[in-house]
């Protein structure tokens, strides 16, 4: 092994490190530099596939199934998040509407985005309600039990009251001890 | 001991003193306008609680929250009579002795409150008045001499009612103790804060407010806006602000005492830079309140989703004299501020009526539901906007013509990228064969009319309208406005949303439909014109599409409305 690939293999090392533990801005620069990397971070997430950490596993199951392109509407979901946020900004609501937020989630990607937007959940520290409220209300429609770790962490940590009271909810629909609420308007 | 009934009961606890054997030993006595007529009562406040009802007693109280002194802070913030503007909004309470001899020496008199921080107590009610009881002293006080004839004191609320304090009510107690501080008298009153309240379209308007945002569309909204706000005897002023929607910021509303009213502007718990436009308003007899919390806030804590009826009566035995409040209390995730809807319960004489939006992006009651002046036995109207109203406009076109007659002529909707940047324009016009032939759009109007159906039968409920003797059969008239289906699910309006229309002194300022065009004619303005102007109303149609429709408001939502404070005497109504 070369220095230039130990150097690179160290990197790509401590940057799964950084997408496993930290949050915000930190977070999303390791995200970001992970799916840059493409095909030469994928050796370092798969060598942490097997952590004994399941918000660990789930954060690098999620990060490999976006670089080995088994998440292809990632990238539009979020695309969709920011875009309703600009739009909505416009007009009386303000904010976008959660359930409303969540339908179109449902209507255009099923449950194909669910991991992405449970990854953003945890790892956002910046997140406005509405998008909180309706990922997890999205989230709900697709009960996943590979969700289980990533949502009980976040009900254990976040501060506000009623996402955690939302996220224990979600937590009850995968567990099958709730069933989800409908979106119909 | 003295006698007045129940109000001079034996206290609860201490020391009772033998009753006065001398009749020339004095009583003492609280008086305050328990009748209501705007003047302190000859007769001692009576006995028991504050009572509703014509014939019911107990003083009103003011919650003070104007500023007649220019400070810049509301008067009940400090602990003074605000000089002698505030005078009028101090209510009088007066200790009188029954007759001319003196106390015996070393007899003392001691007022006191239920809740200091409720209410406050004035040595005087003059321009001079500072606290006795009250936030900043205590909630005792010893009358610090008895030889007046009779002492005159003033009394301010510090708040309203809430959700904390759902009542209202404070109780106050007047002591007489002899020269071993025994209690000779109590007396009990209590005194009631004044609600506030709504105005509803049928009353008086004075000004208009409206959001200058720079834009040059509009300039030309307010252009036009101008002559009618003009036409119906209302002054229009401008606010310069980026955030265009005046109706979402505050609700004007008024308190109103036996004898007078101040106006008082509620701000909504919504954080967009209009937030801090209400306080402007506050000046004398102009009150400030705020209730709920800024952040985070939903689309269901602004005020295009709190409205109120015209006065109602005999709604299940109860009547409304002063109409009823009704709201959109949100849906999941988005709830109107639950401080803001208990305060609203609080006030308790709207008793308020909560109406399902959530269904509507924007959610607000003031988007689908109107009420405008009529003669007749009910004074009223409710205006409903009706997908089945345009639709059957739309089909009594001749087959023939329909391929011919277009709607929303050269109107156009914003079309925003992926990324959600202004991109460009996506035409809205079409013709009426090609839109009734549209399933997808037929059946979600079908299925927002069964909505709207729903809000008729429980507003003709809510409202009494649907009682044996309601005086107008055909108290409401729905309005044509079509629907469509948002990405997110929900039905926005696209046609204008023309029941969201500015209702001031009998004229209708009605967003402009842009419907259907036979002959050069709107059918949909045809249609609202020959369903308002028979009933004395002025019907101007006002184009906001490209300011306020393509954005999810109308005209209603772009203004604000101040309101003439008349007579309200709120109390005789029977909760």
């Amino acid at each position: 092994m070369t220095n230039s690939t130990s150097q690179g293999k160290d990197t790509a090392d401590a940057l799964v490190t950084k997408a496993i533990t930290a949050t915000g801005d930190e977070y999303f620069q390791s995200e970001r530099a992970l799916l840059a990397r493409g095909a030469a971070a994928i050796a370092a997430l798969q060598q942490r596939a097997q952590d004994p950490d399941p918000v660990a596993r789930f954060v690098v199951k999620t990060l490999l199934d976006w670089i080995e392109g088994r998440a292809a509407d990632n990238d539009a979901a979020l695309q969709y998040l920011d875009a309703a946020e600009k739009r909505y900004a416009r007009t009386p609501v303000g904010n976008p509407p959660p359930t409303g937020v969540a339908r179109y989630l449902v209507e255009h990607y099923a449950g194909r985005v669910t991991p992405v937007l449970t990854l953003r959940l945890i790892k956002e520290d910046s997140w406005p309600h509405w998008r909180v409220m309706a990922v997890l209300f999205y989230v709900q429609q697709y009960p996943d039990k590979e969700l289980l770790a990533p949502l009980t962490h976040f009900a254990a940590t976040t501060t506000e009251a009623e996402w955690r009271n939302e996220a224990v909810e979600t937590v009850n629909v995968i567990r099958g001890v709730k069933r989800a609420q409908s979106l119909a308007p | 001991m003295a006698e007045l009934g129940e109000a001079v009961a034996p206290p609860a606890h201490g020391p009772v003193a033998p009753p006065p054997a001398a009749p020339e030993i004095p009583r003492l006595f609280i008086h305050v306008d328990a009748n209501r007529n705007g003047n302190v009562d000859d007769a001692p406040a009576p006995v028991g609680g504050w009572r509703w009802g014509a014939r019911g007693s107990g003083a009103v109280v003011l919650c003070n929250n104007d500023d007649d002194d220019a400070s810049g802070t509301v008067d009940h913030s400090d602990n003074v009579v605000n000089g002698n503007n505030d005078v009028p909004d101090i209510a009088p309470l007066s200790l009188r002795r029954d007759r001319a001899a003196a106390f015996p020496n070393g007899w003392t008199a001691h007022l006191s409150v239920s809740d200091r921080h409720k209410l406050r107590i004035f040595n005087a009610r003059t321009g001079a008045g500072a606290e006795v009881i009250g936030p900043g002293t205590g909630d005792a006080y010893q009358i610090p001499d008895l030889a007046p004839r009779d002492i005159a004191y003033g009394m301010e609320a510090v708040q309203y009612a809430n959700g904390a304090w759902r009542n209202g009510i404070v109780r106050i107690t007047l002591r007489v103790r002899d020269n071993q501080q025994r209690n000779v008298s109590v007396q009990h009153v209590e005194v009631r804060v004044a609600p506030w309240m709504m105005f509803h379209h049928l009353a008086h308007a004075q000004t208009v407010y409206v959001v200058n945002d720079a834009s040059a569309e509009n300039a030309t909204f307010r252009g036009d806006l101008g002559p009618m706000v003009a036409a119906a005897g209302c002054n229009l002023v401008a606010h310069n602000s980026g955030d265009v929607w005046m109706q979402d910021c505050m609700e004007i509303g008024y308190s109103y005492l036996p004898d007078r009213g101040i106006h008082s502007v509620l701000r909504a718990p919504r954080n967009r830079p209009l937030r801090t436009f209400p306080r402007t308003l506050l000046g004398h007899d102009f009150g400030y309140e705020q209730q709920g919390n800024l952040m985070p806030y939903t689309t269901f804590d602004s005020f295009g989703n709190l409205e109120v009826s015209p006065p109602v009566q005999q709604v299940r035995g109860k009547d409304y004299p002063a109409g009823r409040i009704y709201y959109g209390p949100g849906r999941r995730g988005e709830w109107m501020d639950a401080n803001l809807q208990a305060f609203l319960n609080a006030q308790t004489v709207q008793r308020p009526i909560t109406v399902e939006t959530g269904w509507l992006t924007v959610g607000h009651v003031d988007e689908v539901i109107s009420f405008v002046p009529a003669p007749g036995g009910a004074h009223f109207k409710l205006l409903l906007a009706s997908p089945n109203a345009a639709r059957r406009i739309l089909s009594a076109i001749p087959a023939a013509q329909q391929a011919a007659t277009r709607m929303m002529v050269g109107r156009s909707f914003p079309f925003y990228n992926a990324a959600g940047n202004y991109v460009g324009e996506r035409a809205a016009e079409t013709d009426v064969a090609t839109y009734l032939a549209d399933a997808p759009a037929r059946r979600f109007n079908a299925e927002v009319q069964r909505k709207l159906d729903r809000i008729k039968n429980g507003l003709r409920r809510q409202l009494g309208m649907d009682r044996r003797g309601f005086p107008d059969p055909n108290a409401i008239i729905e309005l044509p406005v079509l629907y469509m289906r948002t990405p997110e699910g929900f039905a926005d309006a696209m046609t204008a949303g023309v029941v969201n229309m500015l209702v001031i002194n009998n004229h209708c300022i009605v967003p402009k439909p842009f419907g259907p065009v036979s002959g050069g004619v709107d059918l949909f303005e045809q249609d609202i014109r020959n369903k308002l102007t028979p009933l004395g109303l002025t019907v101007h149609f006002l184009d906001d599409w490209n300011t306020y429709h393509v954005a999810l408001g109308e005209v209603h939502c772009g203004t604000n409305t101040k309101r003439q404070i008349v007579r309200t005497p709120w109390w005789e109504y029977q909760p």
